[in-house]
C-alpha cells in the first residue's frame, strides 16, 4: 500500500495505525517512508507491506521498502493532485489497484500564483482515477474531517478500512486509534463516518477547505421594467450574462449606467448579427456582455467601501471564524489607498493633476500609509459609509472618464474584428471579447495587465485577425517558456528602468 | 524539539526477550545501549535526527546507565568526540546526515582513523540519497576508502540492523578502526520488530569514572612521525584484521541459487528491493529464494578478496548492484578478478543506470538486460512484460491527465517567520532591481521555489556569507547573503562573518533568528529561548529577548547591525533598503527575528487551553479576503505563498477566474495584512480578532458598538 500525502497531513500517523492494526490482526507488516524536509508542506509518500499468506515462505519473505510500479494493491491519497501524481508514476493499474483518495484540492503554489487560472483540471483527475483504478473510492475527506474536527488521517483510515481493500478488522483499526490517545473521540467519529462512506463514495471534486462563503450576489433581484424589457429582447444566450450585468451596473451606479451597459451590449449584438457568420452564433456577444459588466463595475474606493460597509458582511465573518456567541469580534480592514487610488475618484482635472504629480519628480505624498480601519467600530463604519456615499459623484471622477474611453476603444476594436472578413476573424473576435480578463488587480499588477491588454488590442486594430492571433500566441509562448509562470515571463518580457545607486567602496 | 518521544524512550528501556516494534533508527539507538555504549553525540539532520533527539530526551534514563549524550554544534565536533575511544577502552557512537555531515566531519574523521581506536567507535550516517533526499548526491563510501574505515551497509531488516550494530563495535575493536554504519532514508524510517537484549551499562562512565589520566602515548596522536606508522598499520594490520572479523563472524552472506554460471553481488541495503525485483522477474523459487546466487555485502568496505574469489570461482558472469557513482565495489571486483586471471566477467554500471537510486524499477530493468545478455538459459520475458506494462500504463495516465502534474516541493509552513522577509526582499527587488543572493541551507532555502524564486548559489550549511566573498567586489550591487541561526552557529559565524570582517568585505548578511534548527526538527541552539522564557512569551515571539547572536556579532566587530521583527514587512523592507544603499563601508548585518511558527504553535496550544480553562482572556487572530473585492489576480500569492492562502471559485456567475481565500489553517501571523500594506495590494484583506472569555467591560463596549454599527450600516 502506498500513501501519498503532503507534509503535515498525518501520513505518518496513518501508517502507524495501519501497522498496529495489522499486528493486532496477526499479520506481519512493515512500513517505511521518506519524510525528511519534504515534510514541510511538500509531497511525500509512505509505503506499507502486509503479509497475508500464512505459509513459511510468506512469513520469511523479504519485504520491500519501496513500491514497484504496477504492483501496488492500495493507493491512499490525502489530496486529489497527489492521486494524479501516483497515476503519472505508473503505480495505479486496473489489474489490481484500489485507489482511496480525497477529492479535495490543496493547490500547489505554482497553480495558485498564476494571474488567471492555473489550477490543474480536477475533473480530469477524477476521470483518470476512475479509468485506471480497479476500484476508486473518492470522498471529500476534507469535508468529513472538518465536520468531526479530526485530522484527515482518521478519515483516510476509515475509508481504507471501510473499502475492504486491506484484510484489517474494524476493531483492530479502532483500537489502533484509541491507543494513540490523542483526540480519540473525534478521530473515531471521523473514522466511522468515512467507513460508511467508503461503500457509497460521492466522488465530486471540491474546492478544498473553503474560507468565505459569500452571500449570493444580488443578481436575482428583479430588474426594473424598462431594463428587463431590453434584456429580454437580447438573444437568449447573451441574456445569461446581460441580465446579471444590467443588475450589477444598476447597483454600481444608477439606471442611466445600466442603460449605457445595455446600449453597449446591443451594439455588439448588432455587430455580430451583421457579420452573420455561422457558429458560434451569440458566443462573442455573450462573452463581451460578461466582461463588459465586470469592467464597467471596476473597483474604486467607493465600491470597495460600499462592499465592506454591510451588516451582512460582519455577520458572515463572525460565522466564518467560528466565533462563539459571547466572543468579542473585531474586524479590521487593510485599506491602503495610494495616491493613484485617491486621484482615481477625484474630479477629472484635479485627479489628473495629482496623478501626474505622483509620476513626476515631486516629493512623494504619504497618503493613507498603513491605514487600518476597524469596520466593526463606529468610526470605521462612519468612514466606510461616507466613502460609499460618494457614489453620485463617480461619473465625474478621473478614472470613470478614463475607463469609459478605454471600454469604448475595446468595443470599437471588437466591432472591427466582427466586421472583418477572413477565416481567423471569428476566433479572433471571441478572443478580443475576452481580452479584459487581463485587466485585474491593483497597482503594479494592474499596470502590467493593461500594458498587455493594450499591446494585444493594438495588434487587433482594423480587423487584423491574423496579427491579433499571432500576438496572442506569442504571449502564450512567453508564458509557457517560463515554466508556466506568468510572473517571470512578464518580468523577462518588459524590462523596466531601475535606479542606479552608488555606494562608496571601503577604504583599501 | 518538534516531537517528543515518551513511547520511544520506553522502548529503549526494554530488557531481554521483549519485542521491540518501532523505526529503524530507533532500533539502532537501542542496539547502541545493548552494546554498552558510554557516550553518544551527533548533529541532527534527516534521516538520523531521531537517534539524537530520543537520546537527548532520554537523559534521565541514560544517566542511570552512565551514558553521556552530547548534542554537538556540528559534525566536526561530534566526530572529534570519538577521540575518547582513542585512549580509553570505551565504546562511543556519533551520528549525522551524510554526505554533508561527513564532509564537515572529515578532518576529525581522518585524524581519528589515522590514530586508530582502543574502544569501539561507531559513526551512524544517514545516507541521504535518492527519493526524499535533501542534499547533493554523493557516496559516503569514498570516505571509508580514503580513511580506511570499515563501512557497513546492513540488509534493511530490524533484527539484522541490530546484529550489525552490535558487531560494529567488536569489529572496531578487533581492527582498531572506526566503523561507519550507513543507513538509507527508508531503512531509518523502517517500521519493524526484533527481540531485545538487556542494555549494558558501560564499565567506564560518569558513574564509574577513571581515577587517573592515560599515560602519554605519542603513537595515539596523529602527528608525524607517527602518521607514517599509522598508514602502515592501516594497510598491514587493521584492514586485514577487519577482513578476518568480517569472514569469521559471517557479516557478509552468501545465498545459494540453482542457476549456475552467474551471480549477483549486492550492497546489503539494496537486498530487499532486489528480492522484490527478482520475484517480479520470476527468478525466485517456490520458497521465495533467489534462483541466482547472491553475495550480500553487509560490509561494503573493506571487501574480502578471498570471499569474492570464492563466490566468482564457478561463474562466467557476476552482476554488481551498487548504488551511486562512482562504482567503487565494481572497480575493486573487476581488478581483483583481472589480477587473479579469473574467467568471470563483471557487469554493473554498464548494464544498470549509472546514476540515481536503485529502486525496484531500476533493478528490474537492469536484471532484464543482464539476463538477456549473460544468462541465456533464463527467460527475461516476465521482466520485459512488466516493463512494457508499466510503460503503457504511464503513457495512458499521461494521456488521461493531459498535462504534467505540477511539482509540490517543500515550502514554508503556515505563518513561517521567514516568508515575510522574502516578501520584503521581493519588494526591495522591485525598487532596486535584482541582486546576487547567496543562499544557505535551512528552511530558508525553500525561497528558491515558487513564489519567491530567489537565490543564486548554495554552498553548504552556514556558508551563505562565505560564498558571496568573491561576488561582492565584482558586483554593481551589494550581494545579499542569507544564513539561518542554525547555520550561523554550525559554522557560519567563523567561515562567513569573521572572514568578512577580517577582509573588510562590503556586503549584506541576513540572519534568520527563529530560535531553532527548524529544518531538521526544531532542535535547540545556544540561542534558543529558555523554557521559562517560552512559557512567559504567550502570543508574542519568544526569540525577541535573546541577543546571543547580536552579542557575538558586536563582539567580533560588526558595526552596522539591525535587528528587525520578521512580520513587520515595511520595517524589514526599510532596513534591507538601507543596508543595500548606505554609504557606510563594511559588513552590514540584518537580524530578522521571529520565532519558528512550529514551535510557537506547539507552546501556544497548551498555553491557550490553560488560560481558557482558567477563564482568562484569549485573543486569536485570523485573516480573511472579501470575495467580491478580490479581482483574482493572485498578486498576494506571488508575494506570500502561504499554504493557508489558497483559491476558490467565486459565487459570482460572471467571474471566470478563482479568487484568493484564507482557509481555516490560518494562524493569524499578520503577513497578509502587512503585505497588503507594504506592497499596496488590493483592499480585500481583513484581519479578525476573536476575543474569548473577554472581561465584562470589553463585552459591554462591544455590545454598544455593535448596536451603533448596525444602525449605521445597510443590511
Amino acid at each position: 500500500m502506498l500513501i501519498a500525502a503532503l507534509g503535515g497531513q498525518g501520513g505518518g500517523v496513518l501508517t502507524d495505525w495501519v501497522v498496529q492494526a495489522a499486528h493486532a490482526d496477526g499479520y506481519k507488516a512493515q512500513a517505511t517512508s521518506t519524510p525528511g524536509v519534504s515534510q514541510r508542506t511538500g509531497a511525500t509518500t509512505y509505503y506499507v507491506e502486509i503479509v497475508t499468506g500464512t505459509d513459511a515462505a510468506a512469513r520469511t519473505a523479504a519485504l520491500a521498502l519501496m513500491p514497484l510500479p504496477g504492483r501496488v494493491d492500495v493507493v491512499v491519497c490525502a489530496e486529489l493532485l497527489e492521486a494524479a501524481r501516483m497515476l503519472e508514476r505508473g503505480v495505479v493499474t486496473p489489474a489490481r489497484t484500489t485507489v482511496i483518495a480525497s477529492t479535495h484540492r490543496v493547490y500547489t503554489t505554482r497553480e495558485k500564483m498564476e494571474r488567471d487560472d492555473g489550477r490543474f483540471d480536477a475533473e480530469r483527475i477524477v476521470a483518470a482515477v476512475r479509468s485506471l483504478a480497479r476500484r476508486a473510492v473518492l470522498v471529500d475527506m476534507e469535508a468529513v474531517r472538518a465536520r468531526h474536527g479530526a485530522a484527515i488521517s482518521a478519515v483516510l483510515f476509515g475509508a481504507l478500512a471501510g473499502s475492504g481493500a486491506l484484510p484489517l478488522s474494524r476493531v483492530a483499526c479502532e483500537d489502533a486509534i484509541r491507543a494513540a490517545g490523542k483526540g480519540v473521540a473525534a478521530s473515531i467519529a471521523a473514522f466511522g463516518d468515512a467507513y460508511a462512506r467508503a461503500e457509497s463514495p460521492d466522488g465530486v471534486p471540491s474546492d478544498g477547505p473553503g474560507g468565505s462563503t459569500a452571500p449570493p450576489a444580488a443578481d436575482d433581484v428583479p430588474l426594473p421594467m424598462a431594463l428587463a424589457r431590453r434584456v429580454a429582447a437580447l438573444p437568449p444566450l447573451v441574456c445569461e450574462y446581460a441580465r446579471p450585468g444590467a443588475r450589477r451596473t444598476l447597483d454600481y451606479q444608477n439606471d442611466r449606467y445600466a442603460q449605457r451597459y445595455l446600449d453597449r451590449v446591443e451594439r455588439i449584438v448588432r455587430a455580430q448579427a451583421a457579420a452573420g457568420r455561422s457558429p458560434p452564433p451569440a458566443e462573442v456577444a455573450r462573452e463581451a456582455a460578461r466582461y463588459l459588466a465586470l469592467w464597467m463595475c471596476y473597483d474604486d474606493l467607493i465600491r470597495v467601501a460600499s462592499r465592506k460597509a454591510r451588516q451582512s458582511r460582519l455577520a458572515r465573518i463572525r460565522r466564518e471564524v467560528a466565533a462563539q456567541a459571547d466572543d468579542v469580534v473585531r474586524i479590521y480592514d487593510v485599506f491602503r489607498p495610494g495616491v493613484q487610488e485617491i486621484a482615481a475618484i477625484l474630479p477629472r482635472r484635479i485627479g489628473a493633476w495629482l496623478a501626474q504629480r505622483e509620476r513626476g519628480d515631486a516629493p512623494a505624498l504619504s497618503v493613507g500609509s498603513g491605514l487600518r480601519l476597524q469596520a466593526s467600530s463606529v468610526a470605521g463604519a462612519l468612514v466606510l459609509r461616507f466613502a460609499s456615499a460618494l457614489r453620485p459623484l463617480r461619473p465625474h471622477s478621473l478614472r470613470f472618464v478614463q475607463e469609459q474611453a478605454a471600454i469604448d476603444d475595446w468595443l470599437g476594436v471588437l466591432e472591427g474584428m466582427l466586421a472583418a472578413d477572413g477565416r481567423d476573424s471569428s476566433a479572433a473576435g471571441l478572443e478580443v471579447a475576452r481580452l479584459p480578463r487581463l485587466i485585474k488587480g491593483y497597482g503594479d499588477t494592474q499596470a502590467r495587465g493593461r500594458e498587455e491588454f493594450n499591446q494585444l488590442l493594438d495588434a487587433g486594430r482594423d480587423g487584423n485577425a491574423a496579427g491579433f492571433l499571432r500576438a496572442q500566441r506569442a504571449r502564450r509562448d512567453a508564458v509557457a517558456s517560463d515554466c508556466g509562470s506568468w510572473h517571470g515571463a512578464a518580468q523577462a518580457r518588459s524590462p523596466r528602468a531601475q535606479p542606479v545607486l552608488w555606494a562608496k567602496r571601503p577604504p583599501a | 524539539m518538534e516531537r517528543s518521544f515518551p513511547r520511544e524512550i520506553e522502548l529503549l528501556k526494554q530488557g531481554e526477550g521483549r519485542m521491540f516494534y518501532g523505526e529503524g533508527i530507533l532500533a539502532v539507538t537501542k542496539a547502541l545501549l545493548q552494546s554498552g555504549v558510554a557516550y553518544v553525540g551527533g548533529y541532527q539532520g534527516s534521516p538520523v535526527s531521531q537517534l539524537l533527539d530520543v537520546m537527548v530526551q532520554a537523559k534521565d534514563y541514560l544517566d542511570t546507565l552512565g551514558v553521556h549524550v552530547e548534542a554537538c554544534t556540528n559534525e566536526a565536533s561530534a566526530c572529534a568526540m570519538l577521540a575518547t575511544s582513542v585512549n580509553y577502552p570505551v565504546r562511543g557512537a556519533v551520528t549525522w546526515k551524510s554526505i554533508v555531515g561527513t564532509n564537515v566531519a572529515s578532518d576529525a574523521l581522518s585524524n581519528l582513523a589515522s590514530a586508530g581506536v582502543l574502544g569501539g567507535a561507531l559513526v551512524v550516517v544517514g545516507e541521504d540519497y535518492g527519493e526524499g533526499s535533501s542534499v547533493i548526491q554523493e557516496r559516503s563510501h569514498a570516505f571509508a576508502m580514503k580513511s580506511s574505515l570499515c563501512l557497513l551497509d546492513p540488509r534493511p531488516e530490524l533484527a539484522q540492523i541490530v546484529r550489525i550494530v552490535e558487531h560494529a563495535f567488536s569489529l572496531s575493536e578487533a581492527a582498531s578502526t572506526p566503523v561507519m554504519l550507513q543507513l538509507r532514508i527508508r531503512a531509518c524510517h523502517l517500521q519493524g520488530s526484533f527481540v531485545c537484549r538487556d542494555n549494558v551499562a558501560p564499565a567506564l562512565s560518569a558513574l564509574h569514572p577513571k581515577a587517573s589520566a592515560p599515560p602519554h602515548n605519542p603513537g595515539r596522536m596523529s602527528h608525524p612521525p607517527h602518521t607514517f606508522a599509522h598508514e602502515r598499520q592501516k594497510v598491514g594490520e587493521r584492514l586485514p584484521a577487519a577482513r578476518r572479523y568480517i569472514v569469521d563472524h559471517g557479516i557478509n552472506e552468501t545465498l545459494a541459487g540453482d542457476i549456475a554460471g552467474a551471480g549477483l553481488i549486492v550492497q546489503g541495503g539494496l537486498y530487499n528491493t532486489l528480492m522484490r525485483a527478482l520475484a517480479t522477474a520470476d527468478l525466485v523459487d517456490e520458497r521465495g529464494r533467489s534462483r541466482l546466487p547472491i553475495l550480500v555485502l553487509n560490509a561494503t568496505y573493506p571487501l574480502v578478496p578471498e570471499q569474492l574469489s570464492a563466490f566468482c570461482a564457478d561463474k562466467s558472469f557476476v552482476f554488481v548492484l551498487e548504488e551511486g557513482h562512482p562504482e567503487f565495489i565494481e572497480f575493486e571486483v573487476s581488478a581483483l578478478l583481472a589480477r587473479s586471471g579469473s574467467a568471470c566477467a563483471v557487469r554493473g554500471k554498464s548494464t544498470m543506470s549509472c546514476t540515481g537510486e536503485y529502486n525496484g524499477e531500476a533493478l528490474l530493468r537492469g536484471l532484464e538486460r543482464f539476463i538477456d545478455e549473460c544468462v541465456p538459459a533464463l527467460s527475461c520475458v516476465p521482466a520485459a512484460a512488466w516493463r512494457e506494462e508499466i510503460d503503457a500504463l504511464r503513457a495512458r495516465a499521461s494521456a488521461l491527465l493531459a498535462a504534467p502534474v505540477p511539482a509540490r516541493p517543500p515550502g514554508f509552513c503556515v505563518g513561517c517567520p521567514e516568508r515575510p522577509v522574502f516578501g520584503a526582499i521581493k519588494l526591495v527587488e522591485r525598487e532596486l532591481g535584482p541582486r546576487h543572493v547567496a543562499a544557505d541551507i535551512g528552511c530558508h532555502s525553500f525561497a528558491m521555489f515558487e513564489p519567491f524564486l530567489l537565490g543564486n548559489s548554495i554552498m553548504g550549511y552556514g556558508l551563505g556569507l562565505a560564498s558571496a566573498a568573491g561576488v561582492g567586489p565584482m558586483s554593481g550591487k551589494r550581494p545579499l547573503a542569507i544564513m539561518g541561526d542554525g547555520g550561523f552557529w554550525h559554522n557560519g559565524f567563523l567561515s562567513g562573518v569573521v572572514s568578512a570582517l577580517k577582509n573588510g568585505a562590503d556586503g549584506v548578511l541576513l540572519i534568520f533568528k527563529n530560535g531553532y534548527t527548524s529544518a531538521t526538527g526544531t532542535q535547540e541552539l545556544i540561542s534558543t529561548p529558555s523554557a521559562e522564557r517560552r512559557d512567559q512569551a504567550g502570543g508574542a515571539s519568544a526569540t525577541a529577548d535573546d541577543h546571543a547572536i547580536e552579542d557575538v556579532l558586536r563582539g567580533a566587530g560588526v558595526k552596522w547591525l539591525r535587528t528587525v521583527h520578521s512580520y513587520d514587512v515595511a520595517a524589514v523592507k526599510a532596513v534591507l533598503r538601507r543596508a543595500f544603499t548606505t554609504a557606510e563601508p563594511g559588513l552590514k548585518v540584518v537580524v530578522a527575528e521571529g520565532e519558528c511558527q512550529l514551535e510557537r504553535q506547539r507552546r501556544l496550544g497548551p498555553w491557550t487551553a490553560r488560560r481558557l480553562a482558567a477563564g482568562r482572556r484569549v485573543m486569536r487572530v485570523r485573516y480573511g479576503i472579501d470575495e467580491e473585492i478580490c479581482t483574482g489576480d493572485h498578486a498576494c500569492v506571488r508575494l506570500s505563498g502561504c499554504p493557508s492562502l489558497t483559491l476558490r471559485m467565486p459565487t459570482d456567475p460572471l467571474r471566470v477566474d478563482p479568487v484568493s481565500t484564507v482557509d481555516a489553517g490560518c494562524v493569524g501571523c499578520g503577513l497578509c495584512g502587512e503585505l497588503a500594506g507594504a506592497a499596496a495590494l488590493c483592499p480585500s484583506f481583513y484581519r479578525v480578532e476573536i476575543v474569548s472569555a473577554a472581561p465584562t467591560w470589553e463585552r459591554f463596549i462591544a455590545r454598544i458598538r455593535s448596536w451603533a454599527v448596525r444602525a449605521l450600516l445597510p443590511a
